[in-house]
Order: C-alpha cells, then sequence, then structure tokens
C-alpha cells in the first residue's frame, strides 16, 4: 500500500535527521512503531501523511508518488491523528468528529442524513454519546484522544497512522482503545500504525515492531523476533531489566528492575 | 442551531432598533413619523429634514453598519486563520497598509481609492504572514510584532505623504483616527457588491476554516487545501479591510472585540461566527458613530476615539472575566 525507498530528511535550522528509511507497509499490517524520545517517529509518521513536506527519496500509496496527492484524494486513503492537545477555539466533540466527513463533503461542511448516522454510530461505538456536546477542551487528554480517534474512523481511510495513541490513558482505556483498533483491522481491514513507548503493549497487540533510533530504522519484524534483551539494551541505553514471555499470549514482555540505566 | 438562528434574528433587529435612532437623533431631533415617511414615501413635510434623513443620516448609517459588519467580519476571519484570538485587521497591519495604498491612490489622483486600498491591504498581509513563518511554521509572536511594526511604518509613511503634499493635518487625522463624516455614496455601492461577494465566498468556504482553526497539519490530513484556504481568507479579510479604510479610515478595537465576544454566544463555528460578528460589528460601529456625533453637539469627534474608548475596556473586561477564549 506504501512503499518508501531511501527516504531522508532533514528539520531546517536543528540537526536531527531521518536517514534512509526504508519500509513496506502492507495492507493489514498492525505495526508499532518504537524507539526511544527524539528517534524521529513522529516525524516519519508525520511525512507519511504529507504533514511535512520536503523530503528526499521516494513514497508511494498505492503506486503514486505521495507528492503527486491532492489532499483531499490523500484523506480518502491516509487517517494521520495527532497528540491530542486542546485547541484554540472550541468546538463540540460532535463537531471534530464531524471534520472527519471532509473528504466526503463539501467546504461547506453541510451533513448529509448518512453522514450524521455515521458519526452517531461512531461516537456510540467509542463511548462518547453521551458527550457529544461538549467542549472538546474541557475533556481530559485521554478523552481528547479517543475523540480524535473517532474523527479518524469518520473519515473511513484504509490506512490510519496514530501518534502515541494510548499516551494519557489508564490501562481500561488503553485495552479499550488497542481492542478497538485491532478489531478494526480485523473487521474492517484497516491498516493501523501507530507509534508507542510502551513496548509491552506494542508487543502484545502489533504484528510488526519498528523500533526506530536516531532517525534511523535499527529492527523491524515480530515482536518475538525484535524484542529481545540485547537490541532494547542496544536502542535505549539500559541494563537491568528482563524479557519474558506473557504465559497467556507468548508475547514477549520487558520487566523493569529499578536502576543502572 | 435554533438558539442561534434566533440569536442572528435578534442581533438583526437590534441593528434596526439602533438604524432608526440613528436616524432620529443629531443636531436635529425628527421624529419616526417624519422618518418614515421620508424614507418610504420621499416627503416627510419639511424638505431640510427629508435631505437630512436621506442625503445626510442614511448614507452616514449605512457606511458604518457595512464598514463595522467589515471589520467584524474580518476580524473573525483572520483569528481563525491564525489560530490567535488576538488577531484582528489593526494588529496585522492590514489597516495601516490599506490606509497607505488608499493615501498613495489620493496623491495619485485615482478616483477609485478601494482599488490601491485592498492591494495594498493584501501585499501587507502577505508580507507579514512571510515573516511570521520560522522553520515552516507559524511564529505568532513573530505575526504580531511584525504586524505592529509594519503598521507603525504605514502610519509614519501616511504622515510624511501628508507632510510633503502639504495636505491638512486634519486629513490624516481622519486617516490615522477612523471618521465616518464623509460617506461618499458613489463609493458605498461598490462597496456593498465587494462585500456581498467577498461575504459570500467567505461563508461558502467556511467549514474548510473552522477544520484549518483547530490546526493546520490536521486539516491537511481530512482533505482541506490549507495553502489554497489560508490565501482565500487572507484576500477576503484584506479586501474587507481595505474596503472599510477607504470609507472610513483606520478604526480600531472592532475586528478584535467583536469576534471575541460573539465567540461566547455562537461558539467558535465561523459559519455562525461570520454573520454574527458581521451584524455586531455594524451595530457597535452606529452605535459608536451615533454617540460620536451626537455627544457634544454640535461638535463631532473621531468614531475611532469612541470605539477606543469602548473597546479597550470591554476587551481587557472580556480577558479578566473569561480564561477560554
Amino acid at each position: 500500500m506504501i512503499s518508501i525507498k531511501n527516504l531522508n530528511f532533514k528539520y531546517a535550522g536543528n540537526g536531527f535527521s531521518l536517514k534512509n528509511i526504508n519500509l513496506e507497509i502492507r495492507k493489514g499490517d498492525f505495526a508499532a512503531f518504537v524507539g526511544p524520545n527524539g528517534a524521529g517517529k513522529s516525524t516519519l509518521v508525520r511525512i507519511i501523511a504529507a504533514v511535512i513536506k520536503g523530503y528526499s527519496g521516494e513514497i508511494t500509496v498505492e503506486n503514486k508518488e505521495l507528492k503527486e496527492y491532492r489532499s483531499i484524494e490523500l484523506s480518502k486513503k491516509v487517517s494521520y491523528i495527532p497528540q491530542a492537545d486542546s485547541h484554540v477555539f472550541n468546538f463540540s466533540v460532535f463537531d471534530i468528529v464531524a471534520m472527519g466527513r471532509r473528504p466526503f463533503i463539501g467546504s461547506m461542511g453541510l451533513l448529509k442524513k448518512s453522514d450524521i448516522e455515521k458519526i452517531n454510530a461512531i461516537l456510540n461505538d467509542y463511548e462518547l454519546y453521551a458527550k457529544r456536546d461538549k467542549s472538546f477542551n474541557r475533556l481530559s487528554g485521554g478523552e481528547r484522544r479517543t475523540v480524535l480517534i473517532a474523527k479518524a474512523i469518520a473519515q473511513e481511510a484504509d490506512i490510519l497512522l496514530m501518534d502515541e495513541p494510548t499516551t494519557y490513558l489508564d490501562i481500561h482505556h488503553q485495552i479499550f482503545l488497542m481492542d478497538r483498533l485491532r478489531r478494526l483491522r480485523e473487521e474492517n481491514g484497516k491498516t493501523v500504525f501507530f507509534i508507542s513507548h510502551n513496548i509491552n503493549l506494542a508487543s502484545e497487540y502489533a504484528q510488526r515492531v519498528i523500533f526506530i533510533k536516531d532517525g534511523e530504522i535499527v529492527n523491524d519484524g515480530k515482536p518475538k523476533e525484535v524484542i529481545t534483551k540485547e537490541n532494547i539494551r542496544k536502542i535505549y541505553g539500559i541494563n537491568n531489566f528482563e524479557i519474558e514471555e506473557n504465559k497467556k499470549t507468548g508475547a514477549p514482555n520487558l520487566l523493569v528492575v529499578p536502576g543502572n540505566v | 442551531m435554533k438558539n442561534k438562528i434566533i440569536l442572528l434574528s435578534g442581533l438583526l433587529v437590534m441593528l434596526l432598533v439602533v438604524t432608526a435612532t440613528a436616524l432620529k437623533i443629531g443636531s436635529i431631533n425628527i421624529s419616526f413619523m417624519e422618518i418614515f415617511k421620508a424614507l418610504f414615501t420621499g416627503h416627510s413635510g419639511a424638505q431640510s429634514n427629508n435631505i437630512i434623513i436621506t442625503d445626510i443620516r442614511l448614507p452616514r448609517i449605512i457606511d458604518a453598519i457595512l464598514v463595522g459588519g467589515m471589520l467584524g467580519l474580518s476580524g473573525a476571519i483572520l483569528q481563525a486563520v491564525l489560530k490567535n484570538p488576538l488577531s484582528d485587521p489593526f494588529i496585522t497591519g492590514i489597516s495601516s497598509g490599506s490606509a497607505f495604498g488608499a493615501a498613495i491612490g489620493i496623491v495619485m489622483g485615482f478616483t477609485m481609492i478601494i482599488l490601491p486600498a485592498m492591494a495594498a491591504g493584501i501585499i501587507t498581509i502577505l508580507i507579514v504572514y512571510r515573516f511570521s513563518i520560522i522553520y515552516g511554521r507559524l511564529n505568532i509572536t513573530y505575526l504580531l510584532l511584525t504586524g505592529v511594526m509594519v503598521g507603525s511604518l504605514f502610519s509614519a509613511l501616511i504622515m510624511l505623504l501628508s507632510s510633503i503634499f502639504s495636505r491638512d493635518l486634519m486629513k490624516v487625522m481622519f486617516w490615522l483616527m477612523g471618521d465616518l463624516s464623509g460617506a461618499d455614496t458613489s463609493v458605498l455601492k461598490y462597496a456593498f457588491v465587494f462585500v456581498l461577494a467577498a461575504f459570500i465566498a467567505a461563508m461558502y468556504f467556511a467549514n474548510d476554516l473552522n477544520i484549518l482553526s483547530t490546526g493546520e497539519e490536521e486539516a491537511g490530513t481530512v482533505g482541506v487545501n490549507v495553502e489554497f484556504i489560508k490565501t482565500i481568507y487572507f484576500i477576503i479579510a484584506s479586501v474587507l479591510t481595505g474596503i472599510a479604510v477607504s470609507l472610513s479610515g483606520v478604526i480600531g478595537f472592532v475586528g478584535l472585540v467583536i469576534p471575541h465576544i460573539m465567540r461566547m454566544f455562537v461558539g467558535s463555528d465561523m459559519r455562525w461566527l461570520m454573520p454574527a460578528s458581521f451584524i455586531t460589528g455594524g451595530i457597535f460601529l452606529l452605535l459608536a458613530d451615533t454617540v460620536a456625533r451626537t455627544i457634544f453637539l454640535p461638535a463631532e469627534i473621531p468614531v475611532g476615539i469612541i470605539t477606543g474608548l469602548i473597546g479597550a475596556p470591554v476587551f481587557i473586561f472580556i480577558l479578566l472575566a473569561k480564561k477560554e477564549v
């Protein structure tokens, strides 16, 4: 679906860069980008979502160069969920989710009956219906996150790119959300790429874990193959920890032991 | 939605009431009966009152409503495009740019000073915006600083022009303080057409502007053509400001305060905020102008003084009373 070849990118004004990224995003992938702070995970996701421009190399989305897409065309294929900062101006939960319908309606935003039904169904599914008239800015960080995901679902794109979807969420909501993302893949055939700092959550849910460090992809494979003691030590520079198998799922889990960074 | 329709209708009624009052009071007080007759039958009895109503007060009232409306609408647009509730035509330098364009137009003997005023407004916002992009992102501090600096530069240039071409100082005061006493009916006619076109365009792309106001990056990913929408609205805001300035000089505060107040009532949805800001801007400026021409009868003071006197305290009050914009 998306093919990235020899991608290089440098921010103007600071030294950070992405170096020679090669990546295939395949239909039905459920993958996690994992890596230290400042490794370039968000930058990579934002480049794929066409939020950041000015890269070199080749990115094709369904065999067409990313740079040749008009935003309305790309928005029907790829949706992007940013970190859930509050907005300058107030909009209701319903309004924000309705913005996800933009690819199907005009610039005046007149919703058809079918659009409203879809939005309400999504609000229901994400347990947001009771809050539909509440101001987005007054929600907790976790609720805002859920609203933005609901907005991306309303967009009906096949590929969902998410910047840290579970940040700010308690464990109940982390699981609530990851279950829904998994269902999107299993029932709706969506392709989901998310950034996570939670190695165990990535390990349990993702089928593919991509480690990024200093602007480069250092490992890419099934959780079992890449979440190893050696890799974690190299990527994060920590020494005192264990990798153990979750007896129920078989996925590798990282157990923290205090001290010794 | 129903509440918002009621509110907009209420504002329209209020506009009518203020208009009727403004027609009535002044150096000569005219009864409502006479006003009615003058407007709808063309005859009010006393010939002089007829002229006062149709040739003096009415054009000025329409001028005040249009100018206030344009500034309110322009302010609402700039705040949304720049994602900054402190933006308005004045702070971004557009007003002063337009005033400079108009002054150049006058010096060069143009009859349609609206055109250089609009063009200079568009150029100003594009320059100010360009200077405020730091590492690919809009930096609001730079924007406001550049806007204020460019604004002062243009004010200085206007004064320079006026000294070189030895126009009288009152003319300069007109551009810098704002004044509605020179309402010109011939200009009002084009102004009306431009305003209507700008308003329709503004409403047509209104939801894209909503999405843009929640963040440029996200807007692009749901299919909004971000650069196009920004450019369109910069042009609309500059055209509106350019016309307003050609009609009445630089009037501050309307563009800043009115969208703020309206946001409290109708929310941030531009499909409601823009018409509400237009109508309320009109009401506000008409009220201010009516006060300006009647408070020290028979003398008249520039309306900019009144909008500043009302606008500044109201704005500070809003900031203190409401933490969230």
